[in-house]
């Protein structure tokens, strides 16, 4: 993990997609051995009030964290990220990911999950450069 | 969430205290691991650390062994991530799950889990899944 300055930061984070297929869906299940009937029983499913499968969360959420390695070459270092799930994605769609840098807000993006539609369904924000406050306790406080 | 079918009682919002221990786990980060994760979000750079997901991936594994079976309709609702240092391939994740907040807004029982993986004593992860518990 390296170390970053303000001022080499990119305005915009590599946008990543991908498409949230069954199959990529029940591979995330056995990933995080959680096999909820919501995200894979469409039966099941559609007695509920999402009506289909919905997407794990966390699989769209890592979508933003590829969108940050792949933006850095890897994890910055202290990197903070505070999210909300703003809307459930049904299993088979297409979403992407990405960040602005904060206008303002030394080291901070503001982040996403979209459908390509531009429908947000994770929002929030990634700080890849902490607060002077933290940095002056020192790596391992 | 739901939890598989178990005979143990489902956790509902009074049994959560903070502060309150929810067990360690150990998660290590094998092929299996790796090769569900290549199949999502397809391959990449070569890297002698893992993608920082798989970590998030394996925070979500510690959560909900630690809390099963849980009531249908509970909702992850937001999530917070502090990174540390990098995990490689093979590395054994020591997961440790607590509660760490509950409240009650606008009928509405609220809690905060936190999972902190580490390895060899360090942390890699510390990961607060805050969730509106449905029962």
């Amino acid at each position: 993990m390296g170390t970053l300055e303000s001022a080499t930061l990119p305005r915009e984070l590599a946008i990543v997609e991908m498409i949230t297929d069954p199959d990529a869906v029940a591979r995330y299940a056995a990933l995080t051995a959680d096999f909820n009937p919501i995200h894979l029983d469409p039966d099941f499913a559609a007695k509920t009030s999402f009506g289909r499968p919905i997407v794990h969360g966390t699989l769209g959420l890592n979508l933003v964290i590829e969108a940050i390695e792949r933006t850095f070459g890897g994890v910055p270092e202290k990197l903070a990220l505070d999210t909300r799930f703003v809307r459930p994605l049904p299993v088979g769609s297409s979403i992407r990911a990405g960040g602005v840098l904060r206008e303002g807000a030394a080291g901070t993006y503001d982040i996403f999950v979209e459908t390509m539609a531009g429908e947000r369904a994770v929002e929030g924000t990634c700080t890849v450069i902490p607060a002077a406050e933290h940095c002056s306790k020192g790596r391992d406080a | 969430m739901s939890g598989a079918q178990t005979d143990l009682p489902v956790w509902v919002f009074d049994d959560f205290n903070p502060g309150q221990p929810l067990g360690n786990f150990a998660i290590t980060l094998d092929d299996a691991h790796l090769d569900n994760w290549t199949a999502i979000y397809g391959d990449r750079p070569s890297s002698e650390n893992v993608p920082a997901g798989m970590l998030v991936a394996a925070m979500m594994e510690a959560y909900l062994n630690a809390i099963q079976p849980r009531p249908p309709g509970n909702i992850h609702a937001s999530q917070k991530l502090v990174f540390g240092r990098s995990a490689k391939a093979g590395d054994k994740l020591e997961a440790q799950v607590s509660c760490l907040s509950k409240e009650r807004r606008k009928e509405r029982g609220w809690v905060t889990f936190g999972v902190v993986l580490s390895v060899e004593g360090q942390d890699v992860l510390n990961g607060e899944i805050r969730t509106i518990w449905a029962r």
